[in-house]
């Protein structure tokens, strides 16, 4: 991760017409290069209709919306773009819905036909598409009919076809919804891979304890509102925030007793049991 | 979706040696009215797909069953209204030899034509069709529209499905009542749920779509690709053979069915 | 005694053309449960709930799913058509999408009463009733298009409670809703549960799971590996490791530390709070 923001927004405010309230209402956050930023809150808050924003997709393509504010992608102002296309290149936007974005008749052609729009040569189609498989865990699901996949696999197969487009930035809206645990903690995995490869991720989603575990920032929303930015430690383990892990209650409980050990607040199984058995934290046997 | 993947002969054709193929077929049904070439042409069709993509006449006889009332009513009507001398007659109505033989001949060129198409789907990918399309000449918009469909037919399908069951499981029977006019009552009560559906995703998979590319000007690759190989060849030649043959016949051999 | 709202024996599926979904299930749902599904995808879970009202039946010829009708008499959901056991087992499928008609919400709560011949004066009052209980009290002549994803699931939820069935089976209600409107359906579910009615849901959601369900039935490739209560299911971590089912963070770290019994985090705290004044007990005469 580095310091270099990926992403600059300011100001960013947003009504759709016809609505009572601002969808966002006067945003301005970074996202560095290389970090994966969670963002957090409930139905309505605006999670998808920022990603909307940062992919440009308002106002490109929905124009049922008054916006102001300033984006800029990779150092460039996102208006210098031109088209939606161009900045597609660099930013990877993953809907929500898995079933709109899978318009081919079988799981590698869609992950190709990405690539074919683009006249990305064949060896390096077929690589980016061996890569993309591996990473995302899909390689037996290569030759299947993608009518015919589970809403996890096509959430998988989905986001692997976003990422053989090699953006830079890639926006994930509710990657996991459908997925089970194992499922989730996969498609999290490939995503901090991408990350340490330098692939700038903001990713929406609601499960809290996957998140703490795998981003380096949240960002909670609250009716277009940025309520709090910071590491998922300063965010999770906060007594009012309203996400925490089970695990954060259970320190936070014991606390009070005065019984939890040290000052430092767990974000997952692993570091609760390292802190109280006294024994060192997994990372930090490594360092 | 009435593909199945496989191996077969006609699984590993080119696309574009089985286009010819059918349309061949389509030619040589569509030129005669003769019965005795037509079911000929038939009983080739019938072996071939027997031998060549392992589909025996069980796996469609389903589909044959509903042609045959068609051409039962076909060949009655052709009776009425041809003229020659008749075959039989009941009572002071005539049934005409010829018509007989013509309804029937029609009937059987919509069974050859059918069971012709058929077999093409099953063994042909959605995808290698457009592909093969794509190749021919058709642009790839257009060509392209063709794997779009199969994908999203079965979408459609199950999403009706899904909404005609959630009806009988709030307790009602319209929709698998065998009245036509309370089945229309379920049909009509699902098209608005299923418009509005397809009205909200159509917008969404357009921008996604866009987000990946399409429309892009520029040279597109292809990761696919079609290879032209000896059996291709083979089964193009075959096919010149039977056209060669089919019009020998009809030219040289007279109709043995022919009402003098 | 309890008596059975459900019994199923020996149920085989066998989707075309060879997939084992259901190897051979033996289970009763009891009257007055409320039931958690669990298991990972395509683990049966769903064709296991679709044998519940008759959606699937079962494919071996001695497999059989008889249901309890309110009279007390049992039947054989294969000797039924769906619509004539719609009183008695409601089914919600996943995407509200769906399962939603027509243009208002009572409208679309009456389609069910309509079908179920419930007099014009009582219809009103039982509508008003259900939209309240799933928190859309007012909402009569509210278009279902223009709500939230989280309102129209609970529509599509309250259009199946609304003719009271004897058990309520609800496809994954909270997949894909924020954890609020998750909780407010639990909430809903287990008040109509309280009421007398079973409730069966299919569930990724562990916690919700361990807080709301009396009992849960795990399953892994079409058999059901476990079924006992949330507190004796998510203890057996010897049988969740082979079912991918992660049980509540709380109940995981507890049994990480070699603490039984643990479910909430309650229960964690003080199983927590209790094993370090037992062990500070126990070092305290080593320390002076």
């Amino acid at each position: 991760m580095s310091t270099a923001p990926a992403i600059t927004t300011r100001g960013l405010t947003l009504r759709y017409s016809g609505a009572e309230r601002r969808a966002l209402e006067d945003i301005s956050f970074d996202v560095f290069t290389g970090e994966i930023l969670g963002i957090l809150g409930a139905t309505g808050a605006g999670k998808s209709t920022l990603l909307q924003v940062l992919a440009g997709v308002i106002p490109h393509h929905e124009h049922d919306a008054a916006f102001r504010g300033d984006v800029n992608i990779l150092g460039r102002d996102i208006d210098d773009y031109g088209s939606l296309t161009a900045i597609a290149a660099e930013v990877g936007l993953v809907l929500q819905d898995p079933e709109v974005q899978l318009v081919n008749t079988v799981v590698r052609e869609e992950l190709a036909w990405g690539m074919e729009n683009r006249g990305v040569p064949i060896p390096e189609m077929q690589q980016r598409l061996d890569r993309a498989a591996e990473l995302f865990d899909i390689t037996p699901l290569l030759d299947r009919f993608t009518h015919a996949l589970s809403g996890g696999e096509k959430q998988r197969v989905v986001v692997a076809a976003v990422y053989c487009l090699s953006p830079r930035i890639i926006l994930l809206d509710e990657p996991t919804s459908e997925l089970d645990p194992a499922g989730t903690e996969s498609v999290m995995k490939a995503v901090r891979t991408l990350a340490d490869e330098g692939v700038t991720v903001v990713i929406v989603d609601h499960k809290i304890e996957e998140l703490a575990l795998y981003a380096d920032r949240l960002m909670v929303l609250d009716s277009g509102n940025v309520r709090a930015v910071g590491t998922p430690r300063e965010i999770l383990t906060r007594g009012d925030s309203p996400y925490r892990p089970q695990v954060v209650d259970v320190a936070l409980e014991l606390d009070m007793m005065d019984l939890w050990p040290g000052t430092k607040l767990p974000l997952g199984v692993d570091e609760a049991v390292a802190i109280w058995t006294g024994a060192p934290a997994p990372e930090e046997v490594q360092q | 979706m009435l593909y199945r993947p496989g191996s077969t002969f006609f699984h590993r054709s080119d696309p574009r040696a089985k286009l010819f193929t059918i349309l061949v077929v389509l030619a040589l049904a569509l030129s005669t009215t003769r019965l005795d070439v037509l079911l000929a042409l038939t009983a080739i069709v019938i072996v071939a797909l027997a031998i060549g993509a392992g589909l025996t006449p069980r796996s469609y006889w389903k589909a044959l069953v509903v042609i045959l009332p068609l051409i039962a009513l076909l060949t009655l009507l052709q009776s009425l209204v041809q003229g020659g001398p008749a075959a039989f007659s009941l009572g002071s109505v005539g049934f005409s030899r010829h018509g007989i033989l013509l309804g029937l001949a029609l009937g059987t060129r919509l069974m050859a034509m059918g069971i012709c198409f058929y077999g093409f789907s099953v063994t042909t990918s959605p995808s290698d069709i457009s592909l093969a399309l794509n190749r021919l000449g058709v642009p790839y918009k257009f060509s392209y529209l063709t794997s779009f469909a199969f994908r999203f037919l079965p979408l459609m399908q199950d999403e009706a499905r899904t909404l005609l069951t959630a009806m009988s499981v709030r307790g009602s029977d319209e929709g698998t009542s065998p009245n036509p006019f309370r089945r229309g009552k379920a049909i009509v009560r699902m098209l608005f749920p299923m418009l509005m559906g397809s009205l909200k995703r159509s917008g969404d998979i357009s921008l996604s779509m866009e987000l990946r590319g399409y429309g892009l000007k520029g040279p597109r690759t292809c990761l696919r690709s079609l290879h032209f190989h000896g059996r291709d060849v083979a089964l193009v030649l075959t096919m010149v053979l039977v056209v060669v043959a089919a019009v020998l016949v009809q030219w040289q051999v007279p109709n043995p069915l022919a009402v003098r | 005694m309890t008596t059975s709202a459900l019994e199923l024996h020996d149920v085989h599926h066998v989707y075309p053309p060879d997939v084992q979904a259901l190897r051979g299930i033996d289970l009763t749902v009891n009257r007055g449960e409320f039931l958690a599904i669990i298991g990972k995808n395509g683990s049966g879970k769903t064709t296991l709930a679709k044998h519940f009202n008759g959606l699937l039946k079962p494919t071996n010829a001695a497999g059989r799913v008889l249901v309890r009708g309110a009279q007390g008499a049992r039947s054989e959901t294969r000797k039924l058509r769906l619509h004539q056991l719609a009183g008695t087992i409601g089914y919600v499928f996943q995407n509200p999408d769906r399962q939603i008609f027509h243009d208002t919400c009572a409208e679309e709560l009456a389609f069910g009463l309509n079908n179920m011949r419930t007099p014009a004066n009582e219809q009103e009052q039982r509508i008003a009733r259900t939209l309240s209980l799933v928190g859309l009290a007012g909402c009569e002549e509210t278009n279902p298009v223009q709500m939230s994803r989280g309102q129209r699931q609970r529509l599509a939820i309250a259009s199946t409670l609304v003719m009271e069935p004897e058990v309520a089976v609800i496809d994954e209600p909270t997949t894909g809703q924020d954890p609020d409107e998750g909780r407010i359906i639990l909430e809903f579910l287990a008040q109509y549960n309280a009421a007398g009615r079973t409730v069966v849901i299919i569930s990724h959601d562990m916690a919700l799971v361990a807080e709301y369900a009396s009992r849960v039935v795990a399953m892994r490739h079409g058999h059901v590996l476990a079924d006992g209560t949330p507190r004796e299911v998510f203890g057996r971590t010897d049988v969740l490791e082979q079912t991918n089912i992660r049980p509540p963070q709380a109940a995981v770290l507890a049994a990480r530390l070699g603490l039984t019994n643990v479910l909430t985090v309650p229960e964690a705290v003080s199983a927590m709070a209790a094993s370090r004044n037992a062990s500070a007990d126990e070092e305290r005469p080593c320390m002076s």
